[in-house]
């Protein structure tokens, strides 16, 4: 009796977090800041947590309906920029509008940069520094190498703000889901 | 002191000397013109690209098509290499494909030397090897290293500028052999511009799902062990790109960029239903700064200012002394699989399974030539 009543609890508790885990589509916007595909590979990872968000690579502050969270996958592609038909300056003004818009909403800010050492340089670099300080939350994949000049660290400076690392895309659901469930989203 | 002076008899023998040297030359010459034979694997029908353009028949692109259909509901999927016949792992996955796949749902459209005529024949300076081989069970198989672009046989003069009909985007005139500038093709200008529309006309009525175009690229340019996907293309490419990421062998991705015409990974997308995706590996036997260029390099990718321009870091592939046609091989196969094996979770009724592929690492063990069969070959006797 004792076992039935206890595997009564657990599916009741599998139950509810699957419940839950049916989150709303407009809990959760994403955008690329830098129009690299990273973007696209952050919606593949909460696709597994079974969010499905707003998604636009190009997202305008407008755009915003009452989500609770904006996740800005950070990192630069020219070739993107260019399929884009926007050049970096112009991109950064949006990045930086659509933050400033998400945080006037009193959004929680989520910043993710998954593209690894590779995703870093002059081009990068211009888009990390304009979306950091903007994070309520920071996650990044393999953070002792690409965080090894301390760009990340300096920028969030000063503010209580842990950086969260993961080994390789997929490796940022675990990050994800605990920084989102602690948003209340998940 | 002798004169050395000719006479009849010497002048004879001089001109006996020279039509043997012609003669021989322009037999290994036209020799690359003979079709690399293959061994498909059962199941496989053999087709023409003719057949979805009958008026490429007869015509020297009327390149060789394989449809293996598992007889099961399924999607469709297309290998293409062959492209650029200068980039040999891009034909080298398809033939692995088409001699050992087993499609056990769906069906497999294999086209393993999409520019039939630039197989036959060599870029001029650049001094490239005419043919490679590998060691298969029980013999040696051949196959040719050809140019970039079509037989100038069959399509020439350049023009000056070449101008895309669709678009009107302009590029040298050189490009207007290229079969990756001309889709979706033209069916009444040159053989390049047809073959394009010819695959453009497979891809629509064999309503493929998701399509290859496979091909190489020089070490130092920046688009290279990546993926360019189609933008319809971009959630399964960033999928299989974190999949390959996890597996150690990691592709990264690029976005088709819409203000480039002519390419497949564009025109595919916007002119089909088919998923379109173009992957490229590092070929160092067509990089700017090779040395010795010959069969070796292709085979290993083994040269030594490679290896100096790593140092300096001036490569987009990890380049620790080769680059071997298996690894680069060993790539497209098994990122093609992921592909493949995800289609389903992205194209409802898409799925599209395959069996007997070789995994990544008993390709790098054994060598890609462990998984061909040996076949009857006399083009290059005596080499
Ligand atoms: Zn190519």
């Amino acid at each position: 009796m004792k076992i039935r009543f206890s595997a009564f609890l657990s599916a009741l508790a599998i139950a509810s977090t699957l419940m839950a885990g049916v989150s709303f589509a407009s809990d959760v916007a994403l955008t690329s800041v830098g129009q690299s595909p990273d973007a696209m590979m952050v919606k593949v990872v909460l696709k597994s947590l079974k969010i499905v968000p707003d998604y636009e690579a190009l997202m305008k502050a407008e755009e915003l309906s009452g989500q609770k969270v904006l996740i800005a996958v950070v990192g630069g592609s020219s070739k993107g920029l260019g399929a884009a038909g926007i050049d970096k300056d112009q991109e950064v003004a949006r990045s930086k509008a659509l933050l400033e818009k998400a945080k006037a909403d009193n959004m929680k800010i989520l910043v993710m940069h998954v593209g690894g050492p590779g995703r870093r340089g002059a081009l990068s670099d211009l888009f990390i520094s304009a979306a950091v300080p903007f994070a309520d939350a920071l996650i990044i994949v393999d953070k002792d190498n690409t965080d090894m000049d301390g760009l990340f660290s300096k920028l969030v400076e000063g503010k209580s703000i842990e950086i969260l690392s993961a080994d390789n895309v997929r490796g940022t659901k675990e990050p994800l889901e605990s920084v989102l469930s602690s948003w209340g989203v998940i | 002191m002798r004169s050395s002076r000719g006479t009849a008899l010497t002048a004879a023998a001089l001109c006996v000397a020279v039509a043997l040297i012609c003669f021989v030359s322009a037999r290994s010459f036209l020799a690359m013109r003979l079709p690399d034979p293959v061994a498909p694997a059962q199941g496989f029908e053999r087709y023409n690209l003719s057949h979805w353009f009958p008026a490429l028949k007869g015509s020297p692109g009327d390149s060789d098509v394989y449809i293996q259909d598992s007889g099961v509901p399924g999607g469709t999927v297309f290998i293409m290499g062959g492209t650029h016949p200068n980039e040999p792992s891009g034909y080298m996955a398809a033939v692995v494909y088409l001699e050992r796949a087993k499609v056990t749902k769906g069906r497999l459209i294999v086209m393993p030397f999409a520019n039939a005529t630039a197989m036959g024949h060599n870029s001029p300076q650049e001094a490239s090897p005419q043919y490679f081989s590998l060691d298969v069970d029980g013999g040696t198989r051949w196959f040719r290293y050809g140019s970039r672009a079509t037989n100038p046989v069959y399509q020439w003069p350049a023009p000056d500028i070449y101008i895309h009909a669709q678009s009107g985007q302009k590029l040298d005139g050189g490009s207007k052999s290229n079969l990756n500038r001309a889709y979706p093709g033209v069916p009444d200008d040159s053989l390049t511009q047809q073959v394009a529309y010819g695959i453009i006309q497979l891809l629509n009525k064999e309503k493929v799902d998701l399509a290859f175009d496979l091909h190489e690229a020089s070490p130092e340019y920046p688009v290279v062990n990546a993926i360019v996907a189609h933008n319809r293309a971009m959630e399964l490419a960033a999928m299989v790109s974190m999949e390959l990421e996890m597996a150690g062998i990691p592709m990264r991705l690029e976005p088709s960029p819409v203000n480039f015409r002519g390419l497949s990974h564009r025109e595919w997308g916007d002119h089909s239903d088919a998923l379109a995706i173009l992957m490229e590996t590092g070929n160092p036997s067509q990089g700017r700064l090779r040395g010795k260029t010959d069969a070796a390099l292709a085979v290993t990718g083994k040269d030594k200012a490679y290896l100096k321009a790593a140092a300096l870091g001036r490569l987009f592939i990890p380049y620790e002394g080769d680059q071997t046609l298996d690894l680069r091989t060993a790539r497209h196969v098994t990122s093609m699989k992921m592909f493949m094996d995800m289609l389903g979770d992205v194209k409802e009724g898409g799925d599209v399974e395959v069996e007997g592929i070789p995994s990544f690492d008993d390709m790098m063990e054994r060598g890609i030539g462990a998984f061909l069969s040996p076949v009857e070959d006399d083009r290059f006797d005596g080499k």
